[in-house]
């Protein structure tokens, strides 16, 4: 009795091990860009700037994929982890366009705007902020 | 004691009969009680009644208020065919829901009157491909019913071992040429060739009661009665469609709802269906249609729901009457599920209920509700399909899935629960309901696409028999329904841990909502996968005294005294306290009730020790050389006593209410000084008056005893020996207590004895025997 039950239970086990591998290589491949930004955001490597920019690029210019909205966010982190301000910039205000009501985003962009001293439009978005929280 | 007075009925002032045994003031105190539950049941189940309707009326609105709230606040526009899709699977439940409270609104429970004198009754035994075996114990069956009848084996197989054993049991044989439109044909040929005013009939595997038409056919004083419906109840509990837990006491089959609650309450709107079986039918109003009607699958519905527009009456009799055998494995439940399922939808093109002139609204009302039901496999698949999509694709059916939705929806959730079992009276049980959606939606969805194909279906009869191996084919909706859930749920895990995605608290309720579809698919797949039973027949569990009798191969000669833990007509488990020799032929003699059966049978296996203390003996023991008329006697016992017995132990279906209640007005059972166990011994009483000495311990504790006797005891004082394991017990016992009992047709006596100076060893031994 044991053995034969065993056995199936092994069988199962086995087919749904490898189901789940299987599944985790099409994750990797659907979500192949939040995949590398997770990575380079837990640690930034120099050597993945080219991979950043061309998950930069190809998300700019193709708003309609999915999951569009968290490559903005992981993008946003992790170009403020390099420091790159001005590409903070241009995807804080991507995010805005399809979130405007994102107070957390939009903080982010008022100070990055202030350390790269542009005070006016810094400040226009600490008023919209600020607005939009009273 | 006494039966349960009728509702309304008040019971009269007189003490319960005195066997001299009880003292004074426990047959007072019994008085009072009896006189409370019956003035204090009358307005407790008025009151109950009222709380039941109210429950409907508020948990209808409930889910009326959430589907226009939905409609208006939460489709997703930006998934508009998933999210419709979602909600008409919402929208078809509440109409499922309508429909049930509707038919559970007042169900009727009524008492015969007694039979006409002088009606003419022919009893038709219905068969095609049944085994010989099987139809044997119908035929007697049928034969023994008490009042005057003919009995008719009408055999489309037009088989001569049939025509004969009908013969030796004492009915007649009918057959035909041809097997045109199938059951209803071979009904209605033998329909032609007989004259009774009344046709009782059977299928070939239902055994009924001798109290069949002493039950039935005083309906039929009323002219207008074209029917008498009795439930279907099956004796075989470890079928598919069975829930059985021993150890709690608790038994449930799929369709105890349908039988026990919905055709009487269906009976409220003269809406109460032919079920096929177990039914007494008027000739006079079968005349009208020629006999059964044919062409389609279900023809006792339809036959039935013709009458009925007719503005002839059916009556239904809450009452098991009759034993039959459940589909034994999953292709034949689903044979038989998909008949029922594609017969009743096809009647809506066929004899659509809503339409046909002739019926009262409730009665359309009560057999679309009964179509309806049959629909429910797509709105399943829908409710099976959408978490899973939900975590793969992240696309929603409802938007915006917020907290407040969430609210609204476990309200509406919980106070459909509640309905659900308000008004299922105690017999609803909802967990196993939606384990037999999850094992029949795929079933459903054939019907429902076969009823849509012009081509009309061919009657299939059910198997009667097991098939050796396990289907697998039955379970690929649920394997492929778990494959799809695990796949989804692994997606769902990964994109928390990849960081995917921030709808986190979303997943978690949806993910819930998985894990319970992948629940009922795994039980669902477990039910397939049930080990088989291995014998070709049924073995009824019974603890009968069997006394044994063997030789030794020295000339001595052993004889002793065992307990059944089952048996058929072709052998019996035995429990005995000293070996028995194995591959060895011994004498038994089995003391069915008032019968005592002789018989030969060869030891096949000897089990382990079976029981926690002392030495005892399991074995297998097959019968050889068996005469019909034992095989006879084997099955009155096993049907009218072994089975009403057996099935009345299990708990009743009374509503937790009722329960609360009763427990309250219950003094029985907080009087007991010992705690009682449920020991099944043998127990030999000499000089007790009866034509043997061998009963079994219904339960026993260490200062008293029940057992049940087929006769009145006619002393007070006993001496009995106890077989344990422990060895023999001798005691001299006290009746206390003397309750007659029935059991389907049969009347026994319960008898709890109290132990009266048991000497050191017999008390030594009790102690052991209750060690914990």
């Amino acid at each position: 009795m044991p053995a034969p039950r065993w056995r199936k239970v092994e069988r199962i086990v086995l087919i749904l091990g490898l189901v789940a591998f299987a599944e985790l290589g099409v994750f990797r491949v659907v979500y192949r860009d939040i995949w590398l930004l997770n990575r380079f955001i837990a640690q930034p490597n120099p050597q993945d700037f080219a991979t950043l920019d061309r998950i930069y690029a190809a998300t700019l210019r193709r708003p309609q994929e999915s999951h569009h909205y968290e490559k903005l966010m992981k993008l946003v982190t992790a170009y403020n982890k390099v420091g790159d301000r001005s590409r903070v910039v241009t995807v804080c205000r991507r995010i805005l366009e399809f979130d405007p009501e994102n107070q957390k985003v939009r903080l982010v962009l008022a100070d990055t705007l202030q350390a790269i001293g542009r005070y006016d439009e810094a400040a226009k978005e600490y008023e919209r902020a600020l607005g939009a929280k009273r | 004691m006494t039966n349960r007075p009728a509702a309304g009925q008040p019971q009269s002032l007189t003490l319960p009969p005195s066997s001299g045994k009880e003292p004074l003031i426990n047959r007072l105190a019994d008085l009072v009680a009896q006189e409370l539950r019956t003035l204090g049941t009358d307005f407790l189940r008025a009151a109950y009644r009222d709380f039941v309707h109210g429950t409907m009326l508020v948990t209808a609105a409930i889910y009326l208020y959430y589907l226009v709230w939905r409609a208006l606040n939460s489709i997703n526009p930006d998934a508009i065919i998933f999210g419709l899709a979602f909600y008409f699977a919402e929208l078809h439940g509440f109409v499922g829901l309508l429909g049930y409270y509707f038919q559970l609104w007042d169900p009727i429970e009524r008492e015969p009157p007694p039979p006409p004198l002088g009606t003419t009754v022919d009893a038709f035994i219905l068969t095609y491909n049944e085994d010989p075996s099987l139809l044997q114990k119908t035929i007697l069956g049928v034969v023994n019913m008490r009042y005057p009848h003919r009995t008719y084996v009408l055999d489309d197989g037009r088989r001569p071992e049939v025509r004969e054993l009908a013969q030796s049991l004492g009915a007649e044989y009918i057959t035909r040429p041809d097997r045109a439109h199938a059951k209803a044909g071979n009904f209605n040929h033998a329909f032609a060739l007989t004259k009774g005013e009344l046709i009782a009939t059977f299928d070939a595997d239902h055994v009924p009661q001798p109290n069949f038409l002493e039950r039935t056919l005083g309906y039929f004083r009323d002219e207008t009665v074209a029917l008498v419906q009795t439930p279907q109840f099956f004796y075989n509990y470890d079928a598919v469609q069975f829930a059985a837990d021993m150890r709690k006491n608790r038994i449930w089959h799929e369709q105890d709802v349908f039988f026990h609650l919905v055709q009487p309450g269906k009976d409220r709107w003269n809406a109460a269906f032919f079920c096929g079986t177990n039914a007494v039918l008027r000739r006079k109003s079968l005349q009208e249609l020629g006999g059964l009607l044919v062409g389609g699958i279900t023809e006792d519905m339809e036959t039935s729901l013709v009458l009925q527009s007719r503005g002839w009456k059916s009556v239904y009799q809450n009452e098991i009457l009759c034993y039959g055998l459940a589909a034994l494995d999953l292709p034949s439940y689903h044979k038989q599920r998909l008949r029922w399922a594609e017969g009743n939808l096809r009647l809506m093109r066929k004899s659509n209920p809503l339409t046909m002139p002739g019926l009262t609204v409730p009665q359309r009302i009560c057999y679309f509700s009964s179509i309806f039901h049959w629909t429910t496999g797509f709105q399943k698949a829908v409710f099976y399909l959408t978490p899973s999509i939900m975590l793969l694709t992240g696309v929603f059916p409802i938007a915006p899935f917020t907290p407040s939705f969430l609210k609204l929806y476990f309200f509406w959730l919980i106070s459909t629960i509640v309905g659900f079992h308000v008004a299922s009276r105690g017999r609803g049980r909802l967990l196993e309901e939606e384990l037999y959606n999850a094992v029949n939606f795929g079933t459903l969805i054939r019907a429902v696409v076969r009823a849509f194909n012009p081509i009309p279906p061919k009657f299939h009869v059910t198997p009667k028999t097991r098939s050796e191996t396990v289907s697998y084919a039955e379970i690929y909706p649920q394997a492929a329904i778990l494959l799809f859930s695990y796949v989804a749920t692994l997606w769902a895990v990964y994109k928390v841990i990849f960081n995917v995605g921030s709808k986190y608290e979303v997943i978690v309720v949806t993910f819930l909502w998985v894990m319970w579809n992948a629940f009922l698919m795994s039980r669902g797949i477990r039910l397939a996968l049930r080990e088989q039973q291995k014998r070709s027949s049924f073995r009824f569990r019974d603890y009968v005294p069997v006394k044994y009798r063997w030789t030794a191969s020295g000339g001595k000669v052993n004889e002793g005294v065992g307990v059944t833990d089952d048996f058929n007509d072709g052998g019996l488990s035995l429990l005995a306290y000293e070996p028995l020799p194995v591959r060895e032929d011994v004498d038994l003699t089995l003391y069915l009730r008032d019968k005592a059966v002789s018989l030969v049978g060869n030891v096949q296996y000897a089990g382990g020790n079976p029981g926690p203390v002392g030495r005892s003996f399991a074995y297998g023991i097959k019968f050889s050389g068996v005469t019909q008329q034992q095989v006879n006697l084997m099955a009155e016992y096993a049907f009218y006593d072994s089975v009403p017995r057996f099935f009345q132990r299990f708990k009743g279906h009374n509503p937790l209410f009722f329960r609360l209640v009763g427990r309250l007005m219950l003094r029985q059972k907080r009087m007991r000084k010992n705690e009682r166990r449920g020991i099944n011994l043998p127990v030999v009483i000499t000089g007790a008056g009866t034509p043997w000495p061998y009963f079994v311990a219904e339960d026993m504790s260490i200062s008293g005893i029940s057992l049940m006797s087929a006769w009145r005891l006619p002393h007070s004082e006993l001496n009995i020996a106890i077989l344990t394991p422990l060895g023999r017990v001798p005691v001299r016992g006290t009746i206390r207590r003397e309750q007659e009992k029935k059991f389907g047709a049969v009347a026994s006596y319960l008898y709890g004895i109290r132990f009266e100076d048991p000497t050191a060893e017999a008390k030594g031994i009790l102690s052991e025997l209750f060690r914990d």
